[in-house]
């Protein structure tokens, strides 16, 4: 097989993490509080988020295609239409839930991926890209790679 | 009259900022080209690019001249409807952020491919996706390659043929030298270029009508033929079935496209993925703002005379450029002259961003997952993988400057960008996402659903009013010639369920369950960053 063969993965017990049991550290990762709680989390977080905004924009185009003269109509003032405003809402809408997401991030998913990491896997160092050798390429070149320190 | 308009001279001042570009950008890729050893840093410019260095990048490689020239066009003669295209294009971020970025960083190597090679079965899944990438990023390339054709010409006075000869031979030599590190900076100095430009041009618009922003508004009605309906949608798109096609094709076509896409396999983590696409956001957003000031700044001080003398093309490419004309001083002024030549060669440094970012990512896909995943069956060593890259990307370049050159002034480059976003929307996305979040999909799904998207999407562009009543698309799309009496001038309403639709049908008719414990290790490693490609050390 070619990329993305993970030696630690496939047969289990090739390529132990320092610890040494046999199941791969993914099953591992998986299998902590942490990552459930990370993946139910993210979820909770970005479905409705998803919803929003899609329902947001898919209101503004069928506004735009079925009620243009009322997209059209003057907004409080001459020149500015509802249109318009409804537009610069949608930038809004963007900026503010691509910081929303980044805060959120930061704060929740963050700590909750390291501690996945951390309890599941490479002897406790936390580190993103650990986790036992990962052979790519069928194993040819990672291997003699040291892991990852970031 | 100025010489631009009649194309029968060469601004010389233009080509002199285009050297001053060119040369900065073969700078770069003289750099570059001694730290391009492996093919990690020939495809991915070894994973250490920055969060913010990405951000600028992918707005580099995202604001196309269709975004630039165009949308400020679209917005010169059909106002609202034009300002459609900038919203769309923005908020398709959000489905990129939420979606695919960390995903996409933290489960792959090089190419979009890998992701569903992951956990479906190698051979098939990669000729699936490199299928989809390939079409997104020759039909989005050739289109790039005619706009830059065309649009030199008329800027600079050089031929339609020497223009795209010589946009794809610096393309060729930044990709080919260079690789992914030269082809994010010159993407980098290109967005930095642009955003400079726009701003300046901007403000000088605003104080050029009084101050207000909102005489933008109000000048610009005044001037137009229509001035009822110039602030209100409708005046390009009149079927409102097709405005919500082209807002779902927009939304979801960006979260498809491959030279988007590989973007985030060149930072280092995840996290610094995020951080890209937040700046991304800022800047495109910034940007897109700014083409209001663009469009309806060149209505309301230009008027419609440059329309009827021929100053500015039908299609409103030229308004941009015009504006900043009048802007400097007017035409056959000093200061009139210099602008329309910064924004000549800021509009050229623009597209070859765009179009080496295309020949980047499609030769990921003919060298990585073409020839080494499927020929090769991964045997390949990282140096034969590096210089299949390079003949993969001078392969595809000199087939897209072949087409470009043949097919020429004839083919309708909005009509092909559309195209390029409703295949990204309908084959690459479906399956992408499905990958990625649903544990039941499989191998058989992918490929059916990929097909679907392609060929739904393609045929529909084929069919569609657009295509029929001439090549320019000019004619009012109601007046349909499509031979099987198709209205809509966008595919997405339909082709994008039918992409889904294929996944669907593909994975539940094929008994295969077998990827479903390799999609937990995926999801495992998708959200955590777990076996992630790291960064190459210097």
């Amino acid at each position: 097989m070619t990329d993305h063969q993970p030696a630690a993965a496939s047969p289990p017990g090739a390529a132990p993490p320092p610890d040494a049991t046999s199941e791969p550290t993914w099953q591992r990762v998986e299998r902590t509080a942490a990552f459930q709680e990370l993946v139910a989390r993210k979820r909770r977080w970005v479905r409705p988020a998803t919803a929003f905004f899609l329902v947001w924009f898919l209101a503004f185009v069928l506004a735009a295609g079925y009620a243009p003269d009322w997209m059209g109509g003057e907004f409080l003032v001459d020149g500015l239409t509802v249109g318009y405003v409804f537009a610069l809402t949608q930038f809004a809408m963007t900026f503010g839930l691509a910081i929303a997401y980044v805060r959120r991030s930061r704060d929740v998913f963050d700590p909750l991926r390291e501690q996945a990491l951390r309890e599941g896997g490479d002897g406790g160092l936390g580190v993103p890209a650990g986790g036992g050798p990962v052979g790519d390429d069928g194993g040819a070149v990672s291997p003699t790679r040291p892991e990852a320190v970031r | 009259m100025s010489r631009l308009a009649t194309a029968d001279g060469v601004n010389w001042v233009a080509v002199g900022i285009f050297a001053i570009v060119l040369g900065i950008t073969l700078g770069i890729t003289w750099w570059a080209s001694k730290r391009t050893t492996s093919s990690a840093e020939f495809f991915t410019a070894g994973r250490g690019i920055t969060g913010v260095q990405n951000g600028f990048a992918i707005a580099g490689d995202y604001m196309s001249a269709a975004s630039f020239l165009g949308i400020a066009g679209l917005i010169f003669l059909f106002g609202f409807d034009g300002f459609l295209y900038s919203v769309g294009f923005l908020v398709a971020f959000l489905t990129v952020l939420f979606l695919l970025a960390e995903r996409m960083r933290n489960s792959g190597k090089f190419t979009i491919a890998d992701v569903l090679a992951f956990r479906l079965r190698q051979r098939p899944a990669r000729a699936a996706a490199a299928s989809g990438t390939l079409t997104v990023a020759s039909l989005y390339l050739i289109a790039q390659m005619v706009g830059a054709g065309v649009l030199i010409q008329a800027l600079m006075g050089i031929s339609f043929q020497l223009a795209v000869l010589l946009t794809g031979v610096f393309m060729l030599s930044y990709v080919i030298l260079g690789g992914m590190l030269a082809t994010t900076w010159v993407q980098i100095v290109k967005a930095v270029l642009l955003m400079t430009a726009t701003t300046i041009l901007t403000i000088l618009v605003v104080i050029k009508v009084g101050g207000n922003p909102l005489s933008l508004f109000t000048d610009a009605r005044d001037n137009h033929p229509d001035p009822a309906n110039y602030l209100s949608p409708g005046l390009k798109y009149t079927n409102p079935i097709d405005t919500v096609s082209l807002g779902l094709g927009l939304v979801l076509g960006t979260a498809g496209l491959p030279h988007i896409l590989v973007r985030f396999f060149t930072v280092p983590t995840a996290k610094a993925a995020r951080t890209s696409v937040v700046w991304a956001i800022g800047l495109i957003g910034a940007f897109y703002l700014m083409t209001t000031a663009l469009g309806f700044g060149a209505r309301a001080l230009l008027g419609s005379a440059p329309l009827e003398s021929g100053q500015i093309d039908p299609a409103g490419n030229l308004a941009a450029p015009r504006l900043a004309e009048f802007i400097g001083g007017g035409a056959d002024t000093v200061g009139g002259e210099l602008a329309l030549a910064i924004v000549a060669a800021v509009a050229f440094a623009t597209i070859l961003a765009v179009v080496a970012g295309l020949v980047i990512s499609a030769s990921g896909a003919v060298a990585h997952d073409v020839w080494n995943g499927i020929v090769k069956r991964g045997k390949a060593s990282d140096k034969e993988e590096l210089w299949a890259g390079r003949v993969a990307a001078l392969g595809v370049g000199v087939i897209a400057i072949a087409i470009a050159v043949i097919g020429g002034e004839g083919l309708n480059v909005s009509f092909m960008v559309g195209l390029a976003f409703a295949v990204a929307a309908s084959a690459n996305f479906p399956a992408l996402l499905l990958a990625l979040t649903w544990k039941r999909f499989n191998t058989a799904g992918a490929v059916t659903g990929v097909a679907f998207g392609i060929v739904s999407a393609i045929f529909l562009i084929i069919v569609s009013p657009g295509v029929w009543p001439g090549p320019d698309g000019s004619t009012g799309l109601n007046d349909s010639g499509s031979p099987i009496g198709w209205t809509l001038g966008n595919p997405g309403i339909v082709s994008i369920p039918l992409g889904f639709l294929g996944c669907w049908l593909g994975t539940v008719l094929s008994k295969d369950e077998s990827s479903g414990e390799r999609f937990e290790e995926l999801q495992v490693r998708a959200e955590t960053g777990l076996g992630a490609e790291e960064a190459v050390a210097h």
